[in-house]
């Protein structure tokens, strides 16, 4: 696109500024500050992306103030167009596009932008100073994407995530913050490993002396054994003359006794022990024989002495027999007893139940009445029936009185209402009240009718008076039909000029383009005018027709209103409501009397069964009285009374029947008593014991039952007695047939001793014994003698030791040993024990594999950190690698833009800077100064970062022109801060630029820049002052 | 008088109770064997001595490490040393790097048997058999001298020398050629020992021997681990490699040519059926290393795949029946047939795209994936972690020796190949 003219209406300070362009290559403006140049720039951006919307505090102006209205002419695919926009200020303003291509409009301003946004050429195209210097202008996505390319490209994006893994690796060895990673770890569990074992160092030392220790208690040991072994054989020695010196002594005692004991030649063998044993033999049976004559004398004085009465004896029979019916007696007697008392108790009840049933009840009139159960049962039944024709006539009264109670006040209550109603019956008040209703029904209908009727006529007054405000045409339509009545005068005036002056064919064809023009404008008039004229006729047809039924309906009021003025009094609604609720109250009247009715025919027709129902109840009486009368009881109508003396009745014969029986037994008991103790007097006349009167005939007979008792007793015991006696001399009998014999043998036995008493066949006896003893007991201790002297062979002993023997110092010296023995033993055990530690230590010691497994965990960790070590150099090989890798495409796997800015740089600067370039994966430019060294932006002087960012808009340019976006490059004063050697390179790069078919808007206010391109065959348009007549001003 | 047979035991790094490095996560009872591996190994190396009686047994340095301060390592030293002596064995000790002569003394408590020679180039000790002497041990550093060298001549006893690979540098690094002290040895058997693995070099009268650790401590001591059992007599040196070591590591390089998951399973698992374990062996630790372009194997660089693998091994084949075996698999990335190498990009628009292989021959062509970093370099690189709490100058260049130029350029590589190599 190149834009050929520029026309402003009115834009900021330019009023009807026309302007022409080359269609191509650079064209330079000058003018002074506040020329309007940079309000030139904004026009041409205004017309293609639109107007910037004027500030709040214009608004309020008129529009014709602050109206923005232009036009370019554009050359754009080899046609030309005019985009012309126009703004009342307050928006972006309406663009038309008038052009000789078939595309119009819209379409044909995108066909022209090609995509570009506002954005865009806001930041490439169209740029003043202050642009030119922000980086930021370049960063947009709009921008940058041109910039840095669209993407990194598989190589790019692979070196990145290269660089990014690897840096994961690395911060899994030494940690997000250098600390903390796998390598920290494994350094503090070796030092952890290192301290651990620091603490087995000193394992061989305690080794070393442990054995060390081990063998001096082995030597101590040794020598306490030693120790031991001398005090154990002192003391064999004197436990050995222990031993050995009392059986020398006894044999000694023994040899010195038998020399004093005289010999006894013959002696009975055991004579004593046989002469002990005859006298004590004798002894015994002596006492036997005594005893048993004792007790014989004894049974006889027991015999004499139980014999008692023989009266007793004689009559035991009869005694016998009547102690044995003594028990019968008494429960006769005090069976007597009671059915005495009991009889009297019977009489006393029995009068006082004759006494309550009155004084015509006597014993006898009792005796006659039949108190049974079928008696009884028949009462009851014929109770019954008199009392259910009682209840039935009952029942029957008393419904016949509630039915007509209810009857006469629903009555009384229907009456009532009725009278409040003004009388007459229901049906005719309810039919007052239906008239009524429908006549409140009718009278709010035609009210709501009429209001909605004045409404309507009120809506169609309004539109009609609205519709005739607006009679003229709308003001877009008036706006299109003068342009075509401009634009049909314009091609008439050009038809009669071009008829006149070229050709008459060509004057026609524009003579009927105009005179379309003007008939599409009359047509188009007279389109709206008939639209507007049949709206109006309908408002009007619908405002009659409203009035008119409003009209009738006040009418039909009026009709209602003269019949009953209260009708339009108070409130519709409420009397609608009121009357509705009278309606629904004569519909329950009306249900209550229907009930009335028919509980008022159920009272006939029970007071007609009364009648029937007394009948049967004078029946039932009479066969009650009968039956009281047949049992011989009084005559009542009351059932209860009745049946209350038939009970009292029942109970006075029961009373009398027991009477009777109680008189018989009293009578029977009284008889058999007076035989018994007839028979027990006789009997105490024979046993000559007289009873003496009232004497109790029982403790008789108790204490003739206990004389019985002893008397059996005293014969069993002297039957005993005297089997005893006869056998107690017989025995003692016997006895003295031993004590003979024994008497000679021990005769025999002295005279054998040689003795003649008892004493001195003792004493010979005595001299025999002992000395037969000592010679066996002086075998005996010689031959112990010899066994405690063969118990230590190896020890020799002396007589004179043995003669010089004391027990007591021998004891001594053997209990000191012992505790020297002791002291040594306990010294060994604490010996063995510390030995047994130190053993145990030892073992503990050689088996501790602790130190070993530590070495092990630890050298496997110093592998680990070895590893991780090889495996961090290898990090940095490969990091360098890939960062040649990296270095090596940043700087020739640039996105094409920057190859060319580079190009551009390179004329801007003269040489000096040739290479733009950015990081992989960065938004960043770089520059490559003299020596190869990169720079960064803010490293770059102002006036060469302005050349960057200017050889960066030209490459951008460069590159949105090959991908079809072509737009005109509006520079505003952009070289001001260029040297001046710098500034004739730009003039030439632009004007390079610009030859490649490119239109370059320069806009400066520095005559020498104007100059500068004047001096290369461009020369600048003088921009007018804003009071000068347009006419004259012209571009080239 | 012909000179009697001559047989003993050359054992070096010894290790007793130093923790092997670089292993995986183990069970307990992994973990357990692989503590106690030296103390087997120690014990196999007992019993062979008893069982064979030998006239002595030679441990060529690093028996211990002094810094540890073990006192297990030292019961278990002593108890082998009282066994030994119990059957009139001889040891003869030659401190090393990790266990010092210093060491040595402070252990005073070794029976009579221990000959520890706390210096080089001292005076022989005699080996007596029947009250003559039938040989002699003695410990020297290299010399390219003639006048260091032991006459032996006719019926007199073997000479055995003890000394370090460090201290006879030349021999390996010249491979032996040319060099008087191969040509020559000093005597009938040279034991070596100290930090090399199992080398042998024979010469034209006698043999420098080195049996290689009795452990594989480290991640790349693949192989198996023993001492060896020496027989001398008058017709020469016969040497018989033992394995001690309860703990095997095994390096398997497997070169892809397939990406498919399948394929390298089923060459995992044959390679597996073809491993056999000695029958001292208890641990195994097999390293697979899956080795290709890195197109082909960047895929098995993710821990699902590996676990499949691992899974896909299934059951131990029935020469393992005793013996616990763990895997580790990693990728080794190589340049493989180079990719034609575009044009550098002329400022086209990023949207061109180049080929990801040439980015990847680029990463791989930098300087730094080659072996190129020396210890400076990765000073350099670890200077980030100087922050660290637990981590100070000395740390840091000692971790800077520690760590392999190559497994961190691997580690390089296979970073490049999971960036840039696209699957195939």
């Amino acid at each position: 696109m190149k834009i050929t003219d520029i026309h402003i209406d009115r834009f900021g300070v330019w009023n009807d500024l026309h302007l022409e362009l080359r269609s191509s290559g650079l064209s330079t403006f000058y003018g002074p500050n506040e020329a309007g140049k940079t309000t030139l720039l904004k026009f041409i951006r205004g017309v293609l992306f639109g107007f910037a919307p004027a500030p709040e505090h214009s608004r309020s102006e008129p529009a014709q103030s602050t109206g923005q209205l232009g036009a370019l002419t554009i050359e754009h695919g080899g046609r030309l167009c005019e985009i012309r926009r126009a703004s009342d200020g307050r928006g972006r303003g309406l663009v038309t596009v008038a052009g000789d291509g078939a595309a119009a409009g819209d379409d044909l301003l995108a066909d022209t932008l090609q995509g570009a946004d506002e954005a865009l050429y806001e930041k490439v195209f169209a740029v003043g100073l202050a642009e030119l210097q922000e980086l930021a202008t370049l960063e947009g996505d709009a921008v940058a994407k041109h910039i840095y390319g669209l993407s990194l490209g598989p190589r790019g994006r692979r070196l990145l995530a290269i660089g990014e893994d690897l840096d994961r690796r690395r911060k899994r060895i030494v940690g997000d913050d250098g600390r903390s990673g796998r390598l920290a770890r494994l350094l503090a569990r070796d030092a952890e490993l290192a301290a651990k074992l620091n603490e087995f160092e000193s394992q061989g030392e305690d080794h070393r002396r442990l054995v060390d220790e081990t063998a001096q208690w082995e030597e101590l040991i040794a020598e306490l054994r030693s120790r031991q072994t001398g005090y154990h054989s002192q003391l064999r020695g004197h436990v050995y003359l222990e031993r050995v010196h009392p059986p020398w002594r006894q044999v000694r005692q023994y040899e010195d006794e038998l020399e004093r004991i005289p010999v006894v030649e013959t002696f009975p063998e055991r004579g004593l022990e046989r002469l002990n044993k005859l006298d004590e033999e004798l002894d015994s049976l002596s006492r036997c024989r005594d005893t048993l004559r004792a007790e014989a004398q004894n049974f006889r004085r027991q015999i004499e002495a139980l014999r008692g009465d023989m009266k007793l004896a004689t009559e035991r029979s009869a005694v016998e027999g009547l102690v044995a019916q003594r028990q019968w007696f008494g429960e006769t007697r005090a069976r007597s007893v009671a059915n005495e008392q009991r009889l009297t108790e019977v009489s006393a009840t029995l009068a006082g139940q004759l006494e309550c049933l009155g004084g015509e009840w006597t014993a006898e009139r009792l005796d006659k009445i039949d108190a049974g159960p079928a008696v009884q049962a028949r009462m009851v039944d014929v109770a019954r029936r008199y009392r259910a024709a009682l209840s039935r006539r009952k029942r029957l009264r008393r419904r016949c009185e509630r039915i007509g109670g209810v009857c006469r006040k629903s009555a009384a209550a229907i009456r009532a209402k009725l009278e409040a109603t003004g009388g007459g019956t229901i049906e005719e008040a309810r039919a007052v009240l239906g008239r009524r209703l429908s006549e409140l029904d009718e009278f709010r209908t035609l009210n709501a009718r009429a209001d909605a009727l004045k409404q309507e006529a009120s809506d169609a007054r309004r539109e009609l008076f609205k519709s005739d405000e607006h009679t003229g045409l709308p003001r877009w339509v008036s706006g299109v039909l003068a342009a075509f009545v401009v634009v049909g005068a314009a091609f008439a005036v050009t038809g009669l000029v071009a008829g006149a002056t070229s050709s008459v064919l060509a004057g026609l064809a524009y003579l009927f383009i105009g005179a379309t023009c003007g008939i599409s404008a009359w047509a188009l008039k007279g389109h709206f005018a008939d639209q507007g004229r049949l709206r109006h006729e309908s408002l009007e047809d619908r405002l009659r027709t409203a009035e008119t039924e409003l009209r009738h309906t006040h009418h039909a009021i009026e009709r209602l209103a003269q019949g009953d003025a209260e009708l339009v009094s108070g409130d519709i609604a409420e009397k609608l409501q009121a009357c509705a609720e009278q309606l629904a109250e004569f519909d329950r009247l009306e249900r209550r009397y229907r009930r009335m009715q028919a509980r008022r025919r159920r009272w006939h027709n029970l007071r007609k069964q009364l009648p029937d129902v007394q009948r049967q109840l004078v029946e039932q009486r009479g066969q009650w009285c009968g039956l009281l009368a047949q049992l011989g009881l009084p005559e009542t109508p009351r059932v209860d009374e009745a049946f209350a003396t038939w009970c009292r009745v029942a109970e006075a014969v029961e009373t009398r029947r027991e009477q009777s029986a109680l008189s018989d037994k009293v009578r029977e008991d009284r008889r058999r008593l007076a035989d018994f103790a007839r028979r027990i007097d006789e009997t105490a006349r024979r046993l000559e014991r007289p009873l003496k009167e009232p004497e109790d005939r029982t403790a008789v007979l108790d204490g003739w039952a206990a004389e019985l008792e002893r008397l059996e007793a005293a014969r069993a015991q002297v039957r005993s007695l005297r089997r005893d006696e006869k056998e107690r001399r017989r025995e003692a009998r016997q006895y003295d047939r031993q004590i003979d014999r024994l008497e000679t043998e021990r005769s025999a036995l002295l005279v054998r001793g040689g003795a003649s008493g008892r004493e001195e066949f003792e004493q010979r006896s005595q001299w025999h014994s002992r000395r037969r003893d000592c010679l066996e007991l002086l075998e005996l201790v010689r031959d112990e003698l010899e066994t405690a002297a063969r118990t230590e062979p190896d020890l020799a002993i002396v007589e004179e030791d043995l003669l010089a023997f004391d027990a007591e110092a021998n004891a001594e010296s053997m209990a000191a040993i012992n505790l020297e023995l002791e002291d040594l033993e306990r010294e060994l055990h604490e010996a063995h024990e510390t030995l047994g530690s130190l053993k145990q230590r030892l073992r503990e010691l050689e088996s501790d594999r602790r130190a070993s497994r530590l070495r092990f965990e630890r050298a496997q960790v110093q592998s680990k950190l070895c590893r991780l070590a090889e495996q961090w150099c290898a990090a940095c090989a490969a990091g360098d690698a890939v960062d040649r890798l990296r270095s090596a495409y940043e700087r020739t796997c640039q996105p094409a833009t920057l190859a060319t800015a580079s190009r551009y740089l390179d004329g801007l600067t003269g040489g000096r800077y040739r290479n733009v370039w950015c990081p992989l994966g960065e938004r960043a430019l770089r520059v490559d100064g003299p020596g190869g060294r990169a720079l960064t932006v803010a490293e770059l002087s102002n006036g060469t970062r302005e050349q960057l960012f200017l050889a960066v808009r030209l490459a951008v340019v460069e590159r949105l022109a090959e991908q079809g976006v072509e737009l005109p490059m509006v520079l505003d004063d952009v070289l001001v801060n260029f040297d001046q050697r710098r500034t004739e390179a730009a003039v030439e790069t632009l004007l390079a630029f610009a030859e490649q078919g490119r239109q370059v808007l320069f806009f400066t206010c520095h005559l020498h820049l104007a100059h500068l391109f004047e001096s290369r065959g461009h020369a600048a348009v003088w921009l007018p002052s804003h009071g000068e007549a347009l006419e004259g001003r012209r571009a080239g | 008088m012909p000179r009697p047979r001559l047989s003993f035991i050359h054992a070096a790094e010894l290790a007793l109770d130093v923790p092997p490095r670089d292993l995986p996560d183990l069970s307990e009872d992994e973990r357990r064997i692989a503590e106690d591996a030296s103390h087997a190994a120690l014990q196999r190396l007992v019993e062979t001595a008893l069982e064979r009686q030998v006239d002595f047994v030679l441990f060529a340095g690093g028996t211990f490490d002094e810094r540890d301060r073990s006192l297990t390592a030292a019961l278990w030293l002593d108890d082998a040393a009282r066994r030994l002596d119990e059957a009139g064995i001889r040891v003869f000790v030659l401190p090393g790097r990790s266990d010092p002569p210093a060491a040595w003394r402070a252990l005073h408590d070794l029976p009579e048997n221990v000959v520890c020679f706390y210096e080089r180039d001292g005076e022989a000790v005699a080996v007596l058999r029947d009250r003559r002497v039938i040989a002699t041990v003695g410990a020297r550093r290299c010399s390219s001298s003639p006048a260091h060298r032991e006459s032996r001549h006719g019926s007199g006893p073997y000479s055995v020398l003890l000394g370090l690979a460090e201290e006879w540098p030349s021999v390996f690094e010249n491979d032996g050629g040319g060099h008087s002290a191969v040509a020559h040895p000093p005597a009938d058997y040279v034991a070596l020992g100290g930090r090399h693995h199992r080398a042998t070099l024979v010469g034209t009268d006698g043999v420098i021997h080195h049996p290689g650790p009795m452990l594989p401590l480290s991640a790349r001591q693949a192989g198996v681990h023993g001492f060896t059992l020496v027989e001398v007599d008058e017709r020469g040196t016969a040497r018989r490699s033992i394995s001690a070591a309860p703990l095997r590591r095994e390096v398997v390089v497997l070169l892809v040519t397939d990406s498919a998951e399948e394929a390298i399973a089923v060459s995992m698992r044959a390679a597996f059926e073809q491993l056999r374990p000695e029958s001292v062996e208890r641990l195994w630790i097999i390293s697979w290393q899956l080795a290709g372009e890195p197109s082909l194997v960047r895929k098995f660089d993710d821990d699902a795949v590996r676990e499949r693998l691992r899974n896909s091994l299934g059951g131990k084949p029935a020469a393992f029946a005793d013996v616990a075996c763990v895997h580790t698999i990693s990728i080794t990335p190589h340049r493989g047939t180079r990719a034609e190498t575009p044009a550098a990009d002329d400022g086209a628009d990023v949207s061109d795209v180049s080929p990801a292989n040439a980015d990847l021959e680029r990463f791989l062509a930098t300087e730094e994936m080659a072996h190129a970093a020396d210890e400076s370099r990765i000073r350099d690189w670890l200077q980030t972690w100087r922050d660290q709490p637990a981590i100070d100058a000395g740390r840091l260049t000692q971790l800077a020796k520690q760590v392999d130029p190559v497994a961190a350029a691997a580690e390089a590589l296979r970073l490049g190949a999971h960036w840039f190599a696209q699957e195939q």
